[in-house]
């Protein structure tokens, strides 16, 4: 996925590779092994290369055997790893397919992430434009925020059981929490500007926010909605901890009580190739929004 | 004047009915206005006693040195601040926060940066409570936002945003935004102070010629440029640095609706202008 990530870095313009790549007429004499690292770390294929040496240097140490007193069966490997794959995308995992596991995920972390957003942002207004409901409710989102989800979990199974209300809750709650700092941010820092034509057009407080506050804040908005849906789909291992029956971290969760270490691994990898994915959907959608930030 | 007016509050019934009956009455009445600001426990007087009547249909000057309170007072007037003794009617009725009869263009040309210039224009007219409407439907609007940007020569830029155009456009764009509104009261703050003197002379010319047509109009303009405030004005008030009071009012000696070409080399307006330095540079320093 390394390829995708160096994407993601020319969409948000985080990418200062082509302003640093090294002029060898404007840069002082430097020795040729240090000019080869400059040109290497700073090509776009980089993070690519990286990824391929870890790869190859953790297959070398596996077959070799460097590992003392570990069983290389606890360790995995990148051939043990890469077959979990193909075997689990044929024949899937304990009878349900790999696509199941993931869309059983996936819709978890969509539908709670729509419910914690969608809370967030009226409530994170709400708390912007309302001095008195930020001061009520900002200590409470502020003790709850730092809290690890997985420290719920008992209280949430006590609650909802172990049904999937539960994880669900749980992704929420995180995606919620992250979320309505963004849009309190947001709607905190509307530049008096705007808000000065907003009441000198006599615009109703409906439009004000419709029109005005919303599109101000949405820079901020975005990068909280963006916190708040990494977040939850981080949290999705800890609530498939909840007696779940499907799941990718259902599936990391059940392999590893079974010592299939290489499934744990395919498991991750989905799950962080995912979360780059979602990334770079956010990227996308921001470019398209907020085309007129900071311009 | 056909008002089809949204009644939405008592402070909008109030100007309606003023309108209806005080046509005598002064567009805007400044009396007794002072200004005093508390920062860090001292006090600072902004403004000394002002006292101004502007009837309806002119249009009138504020120039004065950097820091003199032209600002505050605009502000006062616009209702995004409270005097601290006396108070303004605006066509009568007390102002008591922003009313929609004024159509305030500030420093900064203040676009919406998220619209792009068709919308920023439409924005106040479609958006905005309380106005004097002279359009009928959505379709009439529109049609009327497209003159009024081929007036100010930005039919081609209608698809284009903020931060793709000039700032002259931009400033262009904020006119025809408030020209739309059809507010009976301008308030223009410094409104092409950030602009080169070609583009602001083009502006000058611009404003002339749509002012020509659109006799009823009251327009309060803040400027430190004495030419500026000549050109575009009936009476220009002078005022001196902080705390401001009005030192003079003139008369300026031209006809309206007035032609920029012949404005811009009358001997008369050159004599004033001198006038007006001389009553001024006392109080520069530099």
């Amino acid at each position: 996925m390394p390829g995708t990530a160096a994407s993601i870095d020319q969409l948000t313009g985080h990418n200062m590779a082509p302003d640093t790549v090294p002029d060898p007429k404007g840069q002082p004499p430097a020795s040729s092994g240090k000019r080869l690292l400059s040109l290497l770390i700073n090509s776009p294929a980089y993070p690519a290369l990286l990824v391929i040496a870890a790869i190859c240097i953790w297959q070398f140490v596996v077959a070799k055997g460097l590992v003392p007193g570990v069983p290389t069966r606890y360790i995995g490997s990148p051939t043990g790893t890469w077959d979990a794959f193909v075997h689990l995308a044929n024949k899937g995992y304990l009878g349900s397919s790999l696509w199941q596991e993931v869309s059983a995920s996936l819709i978890r972390v969509l539908l709670g992430f729509a419910i914690g957003a969608g809370i967030a942002i009226p409530f994170g207004m709400a708390m912007g434009m309302y001095p008195s409901v930020g001061k009520l409710f900002g200590p409470i989102f502020s003790f709850l925020r730092p809290i690890p989800a997985l420290a719920f979990i008992p209280v949430v199974i006590i609650w909802f059981g172990i049904g999937q209300t539960g994880r669900i809750f749980v992704i929420a709650t995180t995606a919620f929490l992250y979320a309505v700092l963004g849009v309190l941010g947001g709607v905190q820092h509307v530049p008096q500007a705007y808000l000065r034509a907003a009441r000198n057009y006599h615009l109703s407080r409906r439009r004000t926010l419709l029109y005005v506050v919303l599109p101000a804040a949405l820079p901020e908005i975005m990068v909280g909605l963006r916190t708040g849906m990494a977040l939850a789909w981080a949290v999705v291992v800890a609530a498939e901890l909840i007696a779940a029956q499907h799941g990718l971290g259902y599936m990391i969760e059940n392999a590893s009580t079974f010592f299939e270490v290489n499934v744990v691994y395919v498991g991750i990898a989905i799950i962080g190739a995912i979360g780059v994915l979602i990334e770079l959907g956010f990227a996308l959608a921001s470019k398209r929004l907020l085309h007129w930030v900071g311009r | 004047m056909t008002s089809e007016v949204t009644v939405g509050s008592h402070d909008v019934n109030a100007v309606k009915n003023a309108l209806a009956s005080t046509d005598a009455l002064p567009a805007v009445d400044v009396s007794g206005v002072t200004k005093t600001f508390v920062i860090k426990r001292q006090t600072r007087p902004a403004l000394g006693e002002i006292n101004m009547s502007i009837p309806a249909g002119r249009v009138i000057s504020i120039v004065g040195p950097t820091g003199c309170g032209k600002t505050t007072l605009l502000n006062i007037i616009g209702g995004f601040e409270r005097p601290t003794e006396g108070t303004v009617r605006v066509r009568g009725v007390t102002v008591n926060g922003p009313s929609p009869e004024c159509g305030y263009v500030f420093q900064e040309a203040n676009l919406f940066p998220w619209l792009d210039v068709f919308s920023n224009v439409i924005f106040a007219a479609r958006y905005g409570h309380g106005l004097r409407k002279d359009w009928s439907d959505e379709k009439h609007l529109r049609a009327k936002v497209d003159q009024y940007l081929e007036n100010v020569g930005l039919a081609d830029a209608r698809k284009l945003y903020p931060y793709q155009i000039s700032g002259g456009m931009r400033a262009r764009a904020a006119l025809a935004r408030v020209l739309v509104a059809n507010t009976s009261v301008l308030l223009l703050d410094e409104p092409f102070s950030s602009l080169d003197a070609l583009t602001r002379a083009a502006l000058h010319r611009l404003l002339l010629g749509e002012l020509a047509e659109d006799v009823d109009r009251t327009i309060v303009l803040i400027t430190h440029d004495i030419e500026e405030a000549l050109i575009l004005s009936h009476e220009v008030y002078v005022m001196s640095p902080s705390p401001g009071t009005i030192l003079e009012r003139y008369d300026v000696p031209l006809g309206w609706p007035r032609d920029y070409d012949e404005a811009v080399v009358d001997a008369r307006l050159t004599a004033q202008k001198k006038l007006i330095l001389d009553r001024l540079l006392p109080y520069i320093r530099i």
